[in-house]
């Protein structure tokens, strides 16, 4: 039931995506054909986009043609590259769904040590110490976080590779260590804070108390009445995170020059290739709605009390 | 030395006598006084708005004055920082980017800031299927990654700072309406409000009177995260010449220009950065001071 | 003489508060005899509370024990580390203020019960759960095997608390600590669920601790009385004995300010002043400010509970004239004497349950 009811509540947000990437076309100020060939392409050349994108038509047959091709998995064909946005987007996928899952796991093995270690040191030195992580991180553009990295770890120690994704999965995994940590780093400080509060709620609340007046072993009053009630508002504070990890990973993948989507926006808006930056982005957005799905449909399985609200 | 010495005596004797007039009578006054975060941030912001409003005098060159004699040279009197391939003064050049970026993340927030409370407090007044709708675009709005949604709108729109300004516009007011929205519920809700609207008042004077005065404060403390969010995201943009444009100087495309330079002179990436950083900090600490002073008792 | 079930001595409690610390229980004895109980009666931040989680090994981080011990049957307690609460397995149970903050929201209400039985008492899965839905039959849950797997928020208040005081029983403690266990409920619900305390008391034998800021309530329930002011003991005594001959002022005051219906209708009468913070306590007797018979020594003098005879004991400094005369009386004069110098609107001062 609240299955149903959490996957209905998402047509509307996937129409929405549909309908704001589709008139993106038309915020370009002028004709959108001349503007995105430049000032050196001919009267015939502007003529031939218009009709192929059928801009002399009513907005509704450009739609309607829009939502077409959509319906194929694609957003028209590439204006630099005269392939399939389709075909481009797919072979830039893998780097960036493990970039975005690598850095996920970072940001949780980073984030949840700080908070909980934090919290059970309420208002000692650790705590005020890990309190400071949100306030220096916040401001720290990924893009710059990257080259330290860099500098550090590749140009200085030599521990990493400078950039690229290499050919076997080792080397895969291996490239991807730095970027994943800079994506990472840029959500932790918000997970922090997030998670400290919610994890002094659940260590100082009374079921707490009870378990050990049990007298069950303080490991399992840890990981069973403890671990249980904060793994949820971690899970969905993940989840709306996500969403931002992904906008950075955009930045991180052109400074670690790594072939994934995010590459292929930046390259696909320098060539003014528009079909192309407009397929990323719907990806992108359609992952956001499918990864706040996901997480919200596990925590209603985790915690009772949510399939009510 | 003497005189500006003189001067801070004068001005501390006055904030004594302005402590003992209006603060005693004003509490929130009195507590923004002694928060801490508020006043370390305060100081942070400040002297950085003063060495972007002073940046004329303060930079000790033109920061557009290129001298191909003298290209990457190190720190030294001359040039405190060095300078850059274009043999510009970095010291200068990060002053007037201090300008620029920090203007820029001051004046871009308050389209959004001012749509975006408006836009929550009807939804969450009026409720209904004006609510309905608000919501379901803040919902498409949201799905965005924030990164990707602002760097095609520049795209789209235009880069540089007309489109920053109207790619924010676009994107970034819905934090604001969702946060306000939810404050607005809870208000609504209240016995006072009530009162308020059985007294006979007008939705306008409701709204303004009653509720803005109680949920504008949530929006002010994010308005201090959001200028960092939004500097950062210009300086990214600047990174990806989409924003500020060369040659004017930015702290983003400062780190681009450096990077190339990162084994010899790691210096021209890392402390434009270092900027931002600071800037984020003293904001932070504004943030959290005000979040303090402002929370009701 | 018999060894007492919980024999508390001393007990001295200090929780820090930023940079400065103060005593949130400050030496505090008692004994409780096996089969009885004993009411701990104060208004709200007394301590009292606070009292109760340090016998039973639960204190918060920013609280300590400084001195005192705890005796279950002569078995002396370790008061502090990780392992306190779990020594106390088999002796001591507590039941808690608010049953909706109590229960794990997130696992099934029987499984919350099986736990003690299973990992505690080391039964076998099946075992347990028949123990579980034997001890929610017990405390007068109909259908059990429904409820073994309802979740907390589906159950009501009243339901929730013979869940927790299921969970207490699990155990098989000899002494119950109850914390306020009927404020959070509705007044309907209060009866039945002391009803249930009342009565599993007689069949088990317990020993109860009762905590609760209405002296009614331990007139009710309880044999012995500590009445506790300001993280002290100011009074105790047999209960009968004590509600009807006070020998502390601040027990007269706790008595005249509550509600009594049956009563004619009269408004409660509240103790003037409000309860000092923990960390600025008055000198002398903390209750001074506050109390009809307080002359200028009370102030300088350090009171103590100096023992009476017949199980009395009081911390008062005019105990004798509540012996020779009426302290109703002198409370009643000195209340109309109160009302007409000062504006009467600003005596009350709080209502008393601070």
């Amino acid at each position: 039931m609240y299955v149903l009811r959490r996957l209905l509540q998402a047509i509307p947000v996937v129409l929405g995506i549909v309908v704001v990437v589709f008139f993106m076309l038309r915020l370009i100020p002028g004709d959108p054909a001349a503007a995105l060939l430049g000032t050196h392409a001919t009267p015939e050349a502007i003529q031939a986009l218009r009709d192929r994108w059928g801009l002399d038509e009513p907005i509704w047959v450009q739609f309607w043609l829009f939502l077409q091709q959509l319906a194929q998995g694609d957003t028209g064909t590439s204006l630099f590259y005269d392939v399939s946005t389709r075909t481009l987007i797919a072979s830039r996928i893998p780097v960036t769904v493990a970039l975005v899952a690598l850095a996920s796991v970072f940001s949780v093995l980073i984030a949840v040590p700080l908070a909980t270690y934090a919290a059970v040191r309420k208002d000692r030195l650790p705590d005020h110490a890990i309190r400071m992580v949100p306030l220096v991180g916040l401001g720290m553009p990924s893009f710059w976080v990257g080259l330290v990295l860099i500098l550090l770890f590749s140009v200085q120690l030599g521990w990493f590779p400078v950039g690229g994704w290499g050919d076997t999965f080792a080397e895969h995994v291996y490239g991807l260590i730095l970027p994943a940590l800079t994506s990472a780093l840029g959500i932790v400080p918000l997970l922090v804070r997030s998670l400290r509060a919610g994890m002094l709620e659940v260590l100082e609340a009374d079921y707490v108390a009870v378990a050990r007046s049990k007298g069950i072993r303080e490991s399992r009053v840890l990981f069973v009445h403890v671990a249980r009630n904060a793994f949820v508002p971690t899970l969905t504070l993940l989840g709306i995170n996500i969403a931002f990890l992904m906008g950075a990973t955009v930045v991180v993948e052109r400074v670690f020059q790594l072939n994934g989507l995010g590459s292929l926006m930046l390259t696909a808006i320098s060539n003014r290739d528009f079909p192309v930056v407009q397929g990323v982005t719907i990806i992108f957005a359609l992952a956001v709605v499918v990864i706040t799905l996901v997480t919200d449909l596990v925590a209603a399985a985790t915690d009772p009390r949510i399939k009510l609200s | 030395m003497s005189a500006p010495e003189l001067a801070t005596t004068g001005s501390s004797e006055q904030a004594v006598a302005l402590e003992g007039f209006v603060v005693r009578s004003h509490p929130t006054l009195r507590k923004a006084l002694r928060n801490r975060s508020l006043l370390t941030g305060g100081a942070i912001v400040g002297t950085l708005v003063l060495i972007a409003i002073l940046a004329p005098w303060i930079a000790r060159y033109d920061p557009l004055q290129q001298d191909l004699a003298a290209t990457l040279q190190l720190p030294s009197w001359v040039h405190w920082l060095g300078t850059d391939e274009l043999g510009r003064d970095v010291w200068s050049r990060l002053v007037w980017a201090a300008r620029f970026d920090l203007a820029t993340g001051f004046f871009v927030v308050l389209f959004p800031f001012a749509f975006g409370t408006l836009i929550g407090t009807l939804a969450g007044y009026y409720g209904g299927w004006i609510d309905t709708v608000l919501s379901r675009i803040i919902d498409v709005v949201m799905a965005f990654p924030y990164y990707v949604l602002i760097i095609t709108l520049v795209f789209v729109v235009g880069k540089g700072i007309r489109g920053i300004f109207i790619a924010f516009a676009l994107a970034d007011w819905v934090t604001y309406a969702r946060t306000v929205r939810s404050t607005t519920l809870v208000a609504r809700r209240m016995d006072w409000a009530a009162a308020a609207r059985s007294g006979g008042l007008s939705d306008r004077r409701i709204i303004v009177h009653h509720i803005l005065p109680n949920t504008i404060t949530q929006a002010i403390v994010y308005a201090m995260s959001d200028v960092v969010y939004v500097i950062l995201a210009v300086v990214t943009l600047g990174y990806l010449g989409l924003g500020i444009q060369a040659p004017q100087p930015d702290w983003g495309s400062m780190i681009f220009d450096g990077q190339l330079f990162m084994t010899t002179r790691w210096w021209l990436s890392t402390i434009p950065g270092l900027c931002v950083v600071v800037t984020g900090i003293g904001l932070s600490l504004v943030g959290d001071g005000l979040a303090d002073v402002l929370r009701p008792e | 003489m018999t060894i007492p079930a919980l024999k508390v001595e001393g007990l001295t409690v200090e929780i820090a508060r930023g940079r400065e610390s103060f005593r949130a229980v400050d030496d505090v004895s008692y004994a409780l005899e096996p089969a009885r109980s004993i009411g701990i009666v104060g208004e709200s931040g007394c301590g009292k509370s606070i009292s109760l989680r340090a016998i039973m090994g639960l204190l918060p981080d920013a609280a300590r024990v400084v001195a005192g011990a705890v005796a279950v049957h002569g078995t002396g307690l370790s008061l502090e580390g990780k392992g306190a609460a779990r020594q106390r397995r088999g002796h001591l149970a507590m039941i808690f203020q608010d049953p909706g903050t109590a229960l794990n929201p997130v696992q099934k209400v029987g499984e919350q019960i099986a736990e003690t039985p299973r990992l505690v008492l080391g039964e076998t899965r099946g075992r347990a759960r028949e123990r579980a839905l034997e001890l929610l039959r017990h405390v007068g849950i109909a259908d059990p095997e429904r409820r073994y797997d309802s979740y907390p928020y589906e159950l009501s208040g009243g339901t929730r608390q013979r869940v927790m005081i299921a969970i207490a029983l699990a155990s098989q403690p000899k002494v119950l600590l109850c914390d306020e266990p009927t404020t959070a409920l509705d007044v309907t619900i209060q009866a039945q669920i002391l009803r249930l305390l009342v009565d599993l008391r007689e069949e088990m034998g317990l020993s109860v601790v009762f905590v609760t800021h209405e002296l009614a309530l331990v007139g009710q329930l309880c044999e012995d009385v500590c009445v506790m002011y300001a993280s002290r003991l100011v009074e105790t005594g047999p209960t009968p004995a004590v509600l009807e001959r006070p020998l502390h002022p601040y027990t007269l005051g706790l008595l005249r300010s509550a509600v009594d219906l049956d009563e004619e209708l009269e408004a409660p009468k509240p103790i003037p002043g409000s309860l000092p913070d923990p960390a600025r306590r008055p000198s002398g007797c903390p209750f001074h400010p506050r109390c009809f018979l307080a002359t200028p020594e009370c102030a300088s003098t350090t009171v103590t509970l100096t023992g009476l005879g017949d199980g009395r004991a009081s911390a008062c400094l005019h105990v004798e004239r509540l012996l020779t005369e009426d302290g109703r009386a002198l409370q009643e004069a000195a209340a109309k004497a109160a009302v007409k110098p000062q504006d009467p609107a600003g005596t009350a001062g709080g209502d008393g349950r601070g």
